[in-house]
C-alpha cells in the first residue's frame, strides 16, 4: 500500500518534483539581491539582471531537456492544472499587495515573507492533499523558517539584513525566497531520483 | 456475505499482478504518461514494461498511442473509463480485505 501511495504521489506532483527547475529562478533572484544592494541611483547599467534572467532561462530550458530524456513525461489532469492555477494566480496577486504595502508602509514584519511563506504551505497542502502519506515534510518546515525570517523585527532581532551585508529588509526576504527556492528545488529532485531508483532496485528482478 | 478468502479469490488477476497494479495506479493518477516515465516509476525492463501493457490494453483498460515529439517516436499511455473504473473498484477491494484482516481471528 505504501508502494501504491508513492506511484500515485510521484505520477500526481511529478512536474512538482522536477524541482531543478526552480533552481535557476532562486540563482536569478539571489544574483539580482546582489545587483540591487549595491545600486547607486540613477541606474543606468542593467548589464546584470539581464544576465541573470537570459542565463536562468537557459539553465531553465537545459534542465526541462533533461527532465524530459531523463526520466519521461506526463500529462497531468485538467482538474490538477485548474487548481494549481488557480493557487497561483491568488498567490500573486497576494504576493504583490504584500509587496506593495511592504514598500510603502514601514511594518515590524515582512508580508511578502508571510505570504510565501502561507504559499508554500498551502502548495504542501495541495500536493499531499490526495495522498495521505508523510512526502516532502521540508515543506511545512520552509514554510515555518520563512515565516520566522519575516517576523524577526517583531521579536526584536531588528536591521538582521545588515548582518548579512544587505541595505533593506525587502532585499533580505528576496534574498531568502531566492536560498529557499534553491535549497528545496535540489531537495525535490534528490527525492525524486532517490525514489525512482529505489523502484528500480526493487523490481529488478519482476517478471 | 463473503469470506476473506473467497474475496481475495475474487480479485481481478488481470490487475492485481504488482507490476501492472503499478501502471494502473500511475495511470489513474494523471490523464497520461509515457514509456518512459512508466519505466522508471516501476523499475520495469524495457521488455517486461511492453509485456504487461499489451497485457491491460488487451483487457480494455488502457490505450497505448504511439507518434513523434521532436522527431523522437514517443509512445503515450492513457487509461480507459473502463480502466479507471476497475482499478478504483480494485482498491476498494483491497481495502476492505486489510479491514477484513484485522478482524479476522484464526
Amino acid at each position: 500500500m505504501q508502494n501504491l501511495k508513492e506511484i500515485r504521489f510521484v505520477a500526481t506532483n511529478f512536474s512538482n518534483l522536477q524541482g531543478l527547475r526552480a533552481v535557476p529562478l532562486g540563482l536569478c533572484l539571489v544574483l539580482v539581491c546582489f545587483w540591487a544592494n549595491g545600486l547607486q541611483y540613477p541606474v543606468r547599467d542593467f548589464f546584470v539582471p539581464v544576465v541573470g534572467m537570459v542565463g536562468s532561462l537557459m539553465l531553465l530550458f537545459a534542465i526541462d531537456r533533461y527532465y524530459l530524456h531523463a526520466f519521461g513525461r506526463v500529462q497531468r489532469t485538467p482538474e490538477s492544472l485548474r487548481l494549481e492555477w488557480l493557487i497561483s494566480a491568488v498567490g500573486g496577486i497576494l504576493a504583490l499587495g504584500a509587496f506593495w504595502l511592504d514598500i510603502s508602509v514601514k511594518l515590524p514584519v515582512s508580508l511578502l515573507g508571510l505570504v510565501c511563506a502561507a504559499g508554500t504551505l498551502v502548495d504542501y497542502i495541495r500536493i499531499t492533499w490526495l495522498v495521505k502519506g508523510r512526502f516532502l515534510l521540508y515543506y511545512p518546515l520552509v514554510a515555518v523558517l520563512m515565516a520566522g525570517v519575516s517576523v524577526l523585527p517583531l521579536l526584536g532581532v531588528s536591521n538582521w539584513w545588515k548582518a548579512c551585508g544587505l541595505e533593506t529588509q525587502m532585499l533580505g526576504i528576496a534574498m531568502a525566497i531566492g536560498i529557499f527556492m534553491i535549497i528545496t528545488g535540489i531537495w525535490g529532485h534528490i527525492f525524486l531520483v532517490h525514489t525512482l531508483q529505489s523502484r528500480g532496485r526493487q523490481n529488478d528482478h519482476a517478471i | 456475505m463473503t469470506t476473506p478468502f473467497e474475496e481475495l479469490a475474487g480479485l481481478d488477476r488481470l490487475i492485481h499482478e504488482p507490476a501492472r497494479l503499478s501502471i494502473l495506479t500511475a495511470l489513474a493518477s494523471c490523464k497520461s504518461a509515457d514509456y518512459l516515465f512508466l519505466r522508471r516509476l516501476t523499475g520495469l525492463t524495457g521488455g517486461n514494461l511492453s509485456s504487461h501493457l499489451s497485457k491491460l490494453e488487451e483487457g480494455g483498460l488502457i490505450q497505448i498511442e504511439k507518434r513523434f515529439v521532436d522527431k523522437r517516436p514517443n509512445t503515450q499511455v492513457q487509461i480507459t473509463e473502463k480502466g479507471r473504473i476497475t482499478i478504483e473498484r480494485h482498491w476498494i477491494q483491497l481495502e476492505n480485505l486489510r479491514k477484513d484482516s484485522q478482524m479476522w481471528k484464526p
